[in-house]
């Protein structure tokens, strides 16, 4: 038994009401027009449901009665809220955790994210005021948080919350007992790969938005991104880069038939014919760097930088540490770090003026020379013009993504992207 | 303490792993390079060998991080004054075989040099001076450079030529494995026919995609890591043909189509490319508003959006009051479909494009009204 209501004026006017409600929601966001009208509408007796909810197919419930006393703006709201938790896959989200019991709290820590973002754009709330990400701050949770990083720390602070939200199957998969078959010959539940396909295109639809009006908010922007262009963070970043020209000036490792095999006796003894390279294995690599100490690069991005470059240096077993040169408008004292502890220890003297120039001879005039160089700078600063080739790959890592077009092509380039200091 | 789990999350559903698995089947039966990405002890050795039993073909298993790039380039050996690149064994039995599949583990934490020589194995798919036959599929793994010890990105060249899945285990499918049962989905393996079909159909959609989209046809990624995983050339086009032929021959779901183009283009020009071929399979505008009485609506309603949505848009570019008429009586039609709020949603528009002196039909007034008011639109 599904529950639905019969057609009677009232049901009518109900429908008419959801319908309005999906309107006004489709003027505002159109962005997401691909999720709202992939929505079902479903009427429910209120004993069965007391308000909305939509579920894991993506069949938005309704109680008629719930719906005429709103206004078709509050309702627009409604549905824009129910919309997000279809365009964030929370069932899915959770599904993964395996934490079944604890989907009020994963509803919760949903409906915050939601809701704030809805506050954000200035939406007309109902009556009951929803929860925001703000309500749940003295936990230091904040708007930089995933949801699952919202959910495991209310789980951690175990505060009974006095919010007792249900917004369907479509935040935790668990079935109720209002929603239609999956299969309903009327509205059929949409699958989750269709889903996923409709997820994309919103995606699409809202940095296209974003292209042209540039009117989206931040956190459904992020979303996309996500979905679309996932960024990789600058560690990755570094130590792949770092990783890839380690070993090709190392040629840890490898194998060359420039010279031929130490065994390679044996074989001709043995009466093979077999050729046997040689492994080659040069002086391990050097790495320097050369950081802008002109004062726009705050301290924590800093050690968090030179700390990040020893790591990969010494798991990628280069033993002789890293070369620091401090460079503002001239190159200072040279230093050589090893490990983590010497970084708290670091002094980086500087002022006024940059010339990363300066860095770069400096670095020219290390001996012996180093094989890579990684310049850590704002970018605000005059470059060589001709390639350093003394070194066998540059690599810069900028905390100012604007002077990306200014770095001169024979270095790499890697930003410095705020949203992993955040986490 | 799961603080910095992404937005996006990184653990596969249920569902997603049965669409990766499909994918997985259809790269190996349509001979389009495949490499799994991720962590260690997820089981991919073993699906591999149940998808190799399944399509009655001979497996060989390499540790790529334990080889030499003699391994698969064969070992140089001189005879009468000429070296010979002998093939190791595991490429004669290949060849013997003819349609085996190759199975190279670890390939990132394989040094470059071993990177390179297994580049001329899945593309050519000759082993030293051995053929292996072009009907050998290549199946690579990776550890993602970020999880493994000690591993390198891929090479650009070698990363795209391969379709790229994301692979790992949900919790109930190892729970289930556990108890004796690990979950094994069957590709039906198509006829020639339905194939050379399906992929025909396939080309054309991909190139009309590409005539439309020049900007996608190559996109290098800017960032090392992502030069290591999948981006748009044409040849990852190609790729992305052939599997959707393969795939829609063997009617697989949507959910499968989309990893397999994500695989080969990654998720940005995938995303655009299958708003594309869907609206391939809706009534096209022009025809809609040729005779707007008698197109056949389709029966997923963000579909309908999706066609209200182009008949509008074309009408904006060139409103003639036939055509402005024409655009109205299909949004009647989708108003007494029984969405009327969808029809709603470009009247606005479309009455503000009215042509000078034309007054919407009254039966087309009639249908969108009612909600209009409720809307407080009007």
């Amino acid at each position: 038994m599904t529950g639905a209501v019969a057609g009677n004026e009232f049901a009518h006017d109900a429908h008419l009401r959801v319908m309005a409600a999906r309107v006004i929601a489709q003027q505002r966001w159109p962005y997401v027009s691909s999720i709202l009208f992939s929505l079902k509408l479903v009427p429910v007796r209120h004993d069965d449901l007391a308000t909305m909810a939509v579920d894991s197919g993506w069949r938005l419930y309704y109680s008629p009665r719930f719906v005429l006393n709103q206004t078709p703006e509050t309702l627009a709201t409604v549905l824009l809220h129910e919309s997000m938790h279809c365009l964030h896959d929370h069932a899915g989200r959770f599904s993964v955790m395996q934490r079944p019991k604890e989907h009020v709290t994963w509803n919760i820590a949903g409906d915050a994210g939601i809701n704030t973002i809805l506050d954000e754009a200035k939406m007309p709330w109902p009556s009951v005021e929803p929860i925001r990400i703000r309500d749940l701050s003295q936990w230091h949770i904040n708007e930089d948080m995933t949801t699952e990083g919202i959910f495991f720390r209310l789980l951690e602070v175990k505060e009974e919350q006095s919010f007792n939200p249900d917004c369907g199957s479509i935040t935790d998969k668990r079935r109720r007992a209002y929603e239609l078959a999956p299969s309903h010959d009327v509205s059929p539940a949409l699958r989750i790969d269709q889903q996923a396909v409709v997820r994309d295109r919103t995606a699409q639809d809202i940095l296209q938005r974003n292209r042209n009006h540039g009117d989206v908010p931040a956190g459904l922007l992020r979303w996309a991104e996500e979905i679309l262009e996932p960024t990789v963070g600058w560690r990755e970043e570094l130590a792949g880069r770092m990783r890839r020209d380690l070993a090709m000036v190392a040629g840890r490792r490898d194998y060359v038939y420039t010279r031929p095999s130490r065994r390679q006796s044996v074989m001709t003894r043995v009466g093979s014919t077999v050729v046997l390279p040689a492994m080659r294995q040069p002086m391990p690599p050097r790495v320097a760097c050369v950081i802008d100490t002109s004062g726009s690069i705050s301290d924590s991005e800093l050690r968090d930088f030179a700390s990040e470059l020893v790591g990969i240096t010494r798991a990628s077993g280069v033993s002789g540490g890293v070369t620091v040169i401090p460079c503002d408008a001239s190159a200072g004292p040279v230093t050589r770090i090893h490990n983590r502890s010497e970084i708290e220890r670091l002094e980086l003297p500087g002022g006024g003026g940059t010339d990363m120039g300066a860095g770069i001879q400096r670095a020219q005039e290390l001996k012996p020379l180093p094989h890579i160089l990684v310049i850590l700078t704002d970018g605000h600063t005059p470059w060589p013009e001709a390639p350093p080739r003394e070194f066998s790959s540059v690599i810069v890592v900028l905390s100012d993504s604007a002077t990306r077009d200014s770095v001169p092509l024979w270095a790499g380039v890697i930003e410095l992207n705020d949203a992993h200091q955040s986490s | 303490m799961g603080l910095d789990v992404g937005e996006v999350k990184c653990v596969a559903t249920t569902d997603e792993y049965e669409s990766t698995y499909r994918a997985l089947e259809i790269c190996i039966a349509s001979r389009v390079p495949v490499i799994l990405w991720g962590p260690p002890g997820q089981g991919k050795t073993s699906v591999i060998r149940a998808i190799a039993k399944h399509q009655d073909r001979h497996i060989e298993i390499l540790l790529a991080s334990i080889r030499e790039p003699q391994d698969f380039a064969g070992l140089p050996s001189i005879h009468d004054g000429r070296a010979h690149l002998v093939p190791p064994d595991w490429a004669v039995r290949l060849s013997e075989v003819s349609n085996g599949i190759l199975f190279t583990d670890e390939v990132n934490t394989a040094p470059p040099s071993v990177q390179a020589a297994l580049l001329r194995v899945s593309l050519d798919k000759v082993a030293g001076d051995c053929d292996l036959g072009q009907d050998t599929s290549v199946v690579a793994a990776a550890n993602p450079p970020e999880q493994a010890a000690d591993g390198w990105d891929l090479a650009p060249p070698l990363a795209n030529r391969f379709c790229h899945l994301p692979w790992e285990l949900p919790t109930d499918v190892v729970r289930d494995g556990f108890a004796g049962k690990w979950r094994h989905y069957d590709v039906p393996v198509p006829s020639k026919e339905a194939i050379e079909d399906a992929s025909m159909r396939e080309r054309v959609r991909v190139a009309g995609f590409l005539t439309a989209r020049p900007d996608l046809v190559t996109v290098l990624p800017k960032t090392a890591s992502e030069q290591g995983r999948a981006f748009p050339t044409p040849r990852s086009w190609d790729m992305v043909a052939t599997l959707t032929g393969w795939a829609a021959a063997c009617r697989q779901t949507e959910g499968v189509m989309r990893i397999l183009i994500r695989g080969c283009v990654g998720p940005g020009a995938s995303a655009e490319y299958l708003t594309y071929r869907e609206s391939l399979d809706l009534p096209d505008p022009e025809k809609v508003l040729d005779d707007p009485q008698s197109f056949t609506l389709p029966t997923r309603t963000d579909q309908i959006y999706v066609v209200g949505a182009g008949v509008l848009a074309i009408v904006r570019n060139a409103p003639t009051a036939r055509r402005w008429h024409a655009a109205g009586l299909v949004f009647e039609r989708i108003a007494d479909s029984g969405h009327p709020d969808i029809a709603v949603s470009f009247a606005r528009d479309w009455i503000a494009d009215r042509p000078s002196g034309e007054m919407p039909d009254s039966a087309v007034l009639k249908a969108l009204v009612p909600l209009l008011k409720e809307a407080r639109l009007i």
